[in-house]
């Protein structure tokens, strides 16, 4: 059993390299599109964490945009003002975001299904609004709503692909141990749940801090592409963006969650061709996909190499699947 | 000592007293039926047992110690289990991953243990996943461990359930109406079921039944709940004769004549 898993983790990691080469050589050369790749990169850390508290705990939180403002004031702040190196720096804006996460999950995490939402919602506002108003309270280096300009540029595709890889990593492997079920069973059952021994309080507040901790990492990659601070960065649509890749990819799938994640980063650029239409033919998408396909492009599953190997019968030999990405 | 001691259990809601004045006792190894007819008070005092309420009056001890103000997982590690009158299994999940849920509880290794799949990762995993299928293998399951559990027929489903308590590894067991909704021979089957689960696995079960004849054929001792007071308590013969559970369970002699 052991022998077959490791080998998988190989051919994993070999899928996930060979990705990267391709996609650097192919687009690597061009500042936009190694622009967007990084973009999409960062989305999908943001989808995949935000997958681990709506999709799997069933909590549904729209704070995420506040999170990631944490991770990238912390991280952005400690590398333009302090001179701190990059991943140390990330590492911070991460545990920063997390801690407030645990925070704000603690109390909020009690309500359920709309009044969590508005709950998540508000603590996101508040944190953009703090920002706006940090004149007032007292951290003018901030700049309020003026902004940081300067921050280094630290984040390249491979930095930003690295912690995607990472974080997909980290989550799938989570949901996969005894923890992470008892994440899920809260989903499915809190009184069950409960009844079977689960602190379900415990693990929705585990998952909140944790998905938060990866929207600060997010964040702060973030931030140093962007190379700015701006509250504007972090408003409740940018929420509502990574609800739209979770629900879009599948409440509970992993690779959904990713593949969702560079999709409509792609699809929001490819229509910036039709300018004005642009939010018109986005909405009316995803009207129709969600029409289409309401339980999401994967709809709770999970494209593994074993489901890519079940397409060609033919060929069940252990050593295919080599271009499979995504595996979780 | 006994190992489950309720003493002058009441609880309110609002003006309505569900449950008034109930006292259990328990010793280690009894088989005791809870009978009574419709909102007699019988799933109430299930949920007080197990957390999810708490009692206006009165005290729960397990082994000598209160399960009074603690959380229903808590009651759950002290070892009490329980299946639930309409069913409520993880129902998108598949049958093994119920069971494997059940034994969070015993599961050894942390998060970060999880996350980095460390030695101890994998030993309790593989520990876990082979108590669960000899589970499954009990309950005569195991063909269907890989099927989402909602899709088992409704027979299947109850058993499951009753694994699934069992994967907590509980000393306690509460089985709320496991026979509600089966035909005349999965009943049969599953007081069979019954006895060999208490009998192999050293329990002490506590079964609430809507159905006398059930509870007359497996408990030692029976309890007969009717607007949440006791109305009769002891062996089946003498609970099958006794006057005031025929009247609670068939209205008042109407006196004709006389």
């Amino acid at each position: 059993m052991k022998a077959t898993l490791s080998n998988r983790y190989v051919v994993s990691a070999a899928g996930a390299i060979l990705l990267y080469f391709v996609l650097s050589l192919a687009f690597g050369s061009n500042e936009y599109y190694s622009h967007v790749l990084t973009l999409a990169a960062i989305n999908v850390i943001l989808a995949v964490s935000l997958n681990l508290i709506n999709g799997f705990t069933g909590q549904f939180s729209l704070g995420h945009a506040g999170f990631m403002a944490v991770g990238a004031y912390v991280a952005g702040g400690l590398t333009f003002f302090l001179k701190v190196p990059f991943l140390p720096a990330l590492a911070a804006g991460a545990l920063a975001a997390g801690i407030v996460g645990f925070l704000v999950g603690l109390p909020t995490l009690r309500l359920r299904g709309d009044y969590l939402a508005i709950a998540t919602l508000g603590f996101g506002e508040i944190i953009r609004v703090l920002i706006i108003n940090s004149d007032a309270i007292g951290l003018p280096m901030l700049g309020g709503p003026r902004g940081v300009r300067g921050i280094p540029g630290y984040t390249t595709f491979g930095w930003a692909y690295f912690f995607a890889v990472f974080t997909i990593l980290v989550i799938a492997n989570f949901i996969n141990s005894t923890h992470g079920r008892a994440c899920i069973s809260v989903r499915e059952d809190e009184v069950a749940a409960e009844a079977m021994g689960v602190d379900t309080t415990r693990y929705k507040v585990l998952a909140f801090s944790i998905g938060a901790a990866f929207a600060g990492l997010a964040g702060g990659l973030f931030a140093h592409q962007l190379q700015l601070l701006h509250p504007d960065s972090y408003t409740f649509l940018k929420s509502v963006d990574h609800l739209t890749m979770v629900v879009l990819g599948g409440m509970g799938s992993i690779t959904g969650a990713a593949v969702a994640g560079v999709f409509i980063t792609a699809f929001s650029e490819a229509l910036r061709e039709v300018q004005d239409l642009r939010m018109i033919v986005y909405s009316l998408s995803l009207i129709i996909i969600m029409l289409v396909r309401p339980q999401g492009l994967m709809g709770g599953r999970e494209l593994t190499m074993d489901s890519v190997r079940r397409l060609w019968p033919g060929r069940r030999a252990a050593h295919t699947g080599g271009g499979a990405r995504g595996t979780a | 000592m006994a190992l489950l001691d309720i003493d002058r259990l009441s609880i309110s809601f609002g003006g309505l007293r569900a449950v008034s004045n109930f006292n259990l006792h328990m010793e280690k190894g009894e088989l005791v039926g809870l009978i009574g007819p419709n909102g007699a008070g019988k799933t109430t005092v299930f949920n007080m047992l197990t957390g999810v309420y708490q009692p206006t009056e009165g005290s729960i001890n397990l082994e000598g110690k209160s399960l009074l103000r603690l959380k229903p997982h808590q009651i759950t590690a002290r070892g009490v289990a329980r299946t639930f009158q309409n069913i409520r299994l993880f129902s998108n999940l598949t049958v093994l991953d119920n069971v494997k849920i059940a034994m969070h509880l015993r599961a050894r290794y942390g998060v970060l243990a999880g996350i980095m799949r460390l030695p101890s990762y994998h030993a309790e995993e593989k520990r876990i996943e082979k108590r669960a299928r000899e589970l499954l293998e009990i309950f005569r399951l195991s063909a269907r461990e890989r099927e989402i559990a909602r899709n088992l027929p409704y027979g299947e489903q109850r058993r499951l359930e009753m694994a699934r308590a069992l994967a907590s590894q509980p000393k306690l067991l509460l089985l709320d109406e496991p026979a509600a909704g089966m035909n005349p021979q999965e009943t049969a089957e599953l007081l069979e079921l019954i006895r060999w689960v208490h009998r192999e696995f050293d329990l002490t079960i506590l079964l609430i039944e809507h159905h006398m004849e059930v509870v007359m054929n497996v408990c030692q001792r029976i309890l007969v709940l009717d607007y949440g007071e006791t109305i009769a308590e002891g062996p089946p013969a003498a609970i099958r004769s006794n006057p005031k559970v025929i009247e609670a369970y068939l209205g008042e002699e109407v006196k004709v004549g006389a």
